[in-house]
């Protein structure tokens, strides 16, 4: 699965661009550093030319650089850097490679993402759960995103919930979503219902987001009022994201070239729509029909959608557990837990 | 005055061009000064001199590959700008983020992709690592300064290219300046590996220029 090829036309879309993109953030990720601190060269050359130097060149992998590659090695070495510094790099490089890759090919852009997520996860930002559930439908991080997110709501985690920022917070939601059935009435009542500051590729306002998660969550058979509202709420979040897109467009040069600084796939959307698409196949609901609930909206604004569709639909080529876990183990609920691809 | 560092990126040259880089006294030239040199006639310093505008530097940022108004060719080919990266941190503001940009990222992308190329297939290239110096205020008409285009207080009109950290030097970066450069080759799964790292030992560490100075 990847992108359909009308919207690849309708996008103007080069491939090869997006295909060096992919390519580029995906090595970038693996680059391995150079063996040796550019700061470390440049200071060894602060006085000058060293003893029995010259104005040539000297390779330091060669022979002739042998001698200055020692006292490099021996006096000047790198600095450490801090350690969230590459992995933040990283975690950015694979999910920029993701957004490249779900639009070339479904299973190498879940992967990117799962990958992604982890990074994320290590850093301990909710995103990373997010990534990981949207992309492999992970119920022990669903599950434990609950419970956090419980925690947090009920004041038992007071420090925690006034260093979470906004953003982390929706992402904590979607990825608890599929299991916060227990969290109705607290959802509902909770200030942050209402909050207004925009977050997100399309700039929604935080309760849009808090109302996606919300709604997802009380997905029910039968229930066709929750549907119509989160159907609403999805195409109005897509509606901005494709206007974004039409700007972004409208720079053909960056645009062709794959450099444009909007994101062609809202990650947030289309993640938001996978889960809701596995919430619905677990529950047994009737699955979104692309062609009746989302088929008027315009390309721009069917992009990240369609992904979502994808991303959250039955994969075969997808098979092998992501083998990711909760980052703090779950306390009550534990016999729920099922590693998985859906919510079942 | 502030010495800052650069990295830029350079796709498929050979060792022998990049060895003339960190050698020949003028380093790193500008497409204008390249094109001169390709065809054999000497470079008229002064007429570049003149075309350091605004508008040009403009051209150079967001409007690369438009026609020059002077030659009508491609900007890209007569540009008396040259592209460095310093990095950057740019503000998302609708994502209520910060994302940083690191130079050699930047660098590397296009030392090993073939933008010439439709097709935009990985290749060999060099990162090169330099200083130049940028003034406190923006003066696109002294060449002996390089323009902080990244520096939003400097280049202020929104551009697409911000987050590539770009600090725009001026018709060459002496090979004085040039510190080093790293050569990456992409293994067959596309990762680069380090092949090559070639230190000018005729590099002038920029302490010189800085505000200490030494006892007698």
């Amino acid at each position: 699965m990847s992108l359909p090829d009308h919207l690849w036309e309708a996008l103007e879309l080069d491939r090869p661009a997006i295909e060096a993109q992919a390519h580029f953030y995906r090595t970038y990720a693996e680059l391995e550093e150079s063996p040796f601190d550019v700061r470390g060269i440049a200071e060894i050359l602060r006085y000058g030319q060293l003893p029995g130097g010259s104005d040539r060149v000297v390779d330091l992998l060669g022979e002739d650089g042998q001698f200055l590659a020692a006292q490099l090695r021996e006096d000047y070495r790198p600095a450490a850097r801090e350690p969230w510094v590459r992995s933040a790099e990283i975690a950015d490089s694979v999910r920029t490679a993701a957004i490249a890759n779900l639009l070339l090919n479904t299973p190498t852009g879940r992967a990117d993402l799962v990958e992604a997520g982890e990074e994320y996860r290590a850093a301990d930002l909710p995103f990373g759960d997010f990534l990981v559930v949207a992309a492999a439908g992970n119920r022990e991080l669903s599950i434990s995103a609950a419970d956090r997110l419980q925690a947090l709501l009920s004041g038992r985690m007071d420090h925690e919930s006034e260093l979470m920022e906004p953003a982390q917070l929706r992402y904590l939601l979607l990825a608890a979503a599929p299991d916060a059935a227990d969290l109705g009435p607290t959802l509902a009542d909770t200030p942050y219902a209402r909050r207004a500051v925009a977050v997100g590729a399309a700039s929604q306002p935080f309760s849009t987001w808090w109302r996606l998660g919300d709604l997802t969550r009380r997905l029910a058979p039968g229930d066709e009022e929750v549907r119509r509202n989160l159907r609403r709420t999805i195409a109005r979040i897509a509606e901005a994201h494709g206007r974004q897109l039409e700007f972004a467009m409208a720079d053909t040069f960056h645009w062709s070239t794959g450099h444009s600084r909007v994101d062609v796939i809202d990650l947030d959307l289309a993640g938001a729509v996978a889960i809701s698409a596995r919430v619905m196949a677990n529950r047994r609901i009737r699955p979104w029909d692309f062609d009746e609930e989302f088929a008027d909206l315009s390309p721009p604004e069917q992009v990240s959608i369609v992904i979502g569709l994808q991303l959250g639909g039955t994969d075969p080529t997808f098979g092998e557990d992501p083998g990711v876990g909760p980052r703090e183990p779950s306390s009550d609920r534990r016999e729920e837990r099922q590693l998985g691809y859906g919510f079942g | 005055m502030i010495i800052q560092w650069c990295c830029k990126g350079l796709a498929k040259l050979d060792q022998d061009a990049v060895t003339e880089i960190l050698t020949d006294p003028v380093g790193l030239i500008c497409q204008d000064w390249l094109a001169h040199t390709q065809i054999g006639m000497p470079f008229p310093v002064g007429r570049a001199m003149q075309r350091l505008t605004e508008a040009n530097l403009h051209r150079h940022v967001n409007d690369f590959s438009g026609p020059d108004p002077l030659t009508g060719l491609p900007f890209c080919d007569v540009s008396p700008f040259i592209s460095l990266s310093a990095g950057c941190v740019d503000r998302v503001v609708r994502k209520k983020t910060n994302r940083t940009y690191r130079a050699v990222r930047t660098a590397l992308d296009f030392a090993t992709t073939d933008y010439a190329d439709p097709a935009r297939p990985r290749c060999p290239g060099w990162v090169l690592y330099c200083y130049v110096v940028v003034g406190s205020n923006p003066a696109v008409r002294i060449p002996t300064v390089a323009e902080e285009i990244r520096e939003l207080n400097h280049g202020r009109a929104f551009s697409g290219w911000y987050w590539q950290g770009e600090v725009a030097a001026k018709l060459n970066v002496p090979s004085a300046q040039i510190l080093c450069a790293e050569r990456y080759e992409p293994l067959p799964g596309g990762r680069p590996r380090i092949t090559s790292v070639l230190v000018n030992q005729g590099f002038c560490h920029p302490a010189a220029l800085l505000a200490e100075r030494r006892m007698l």
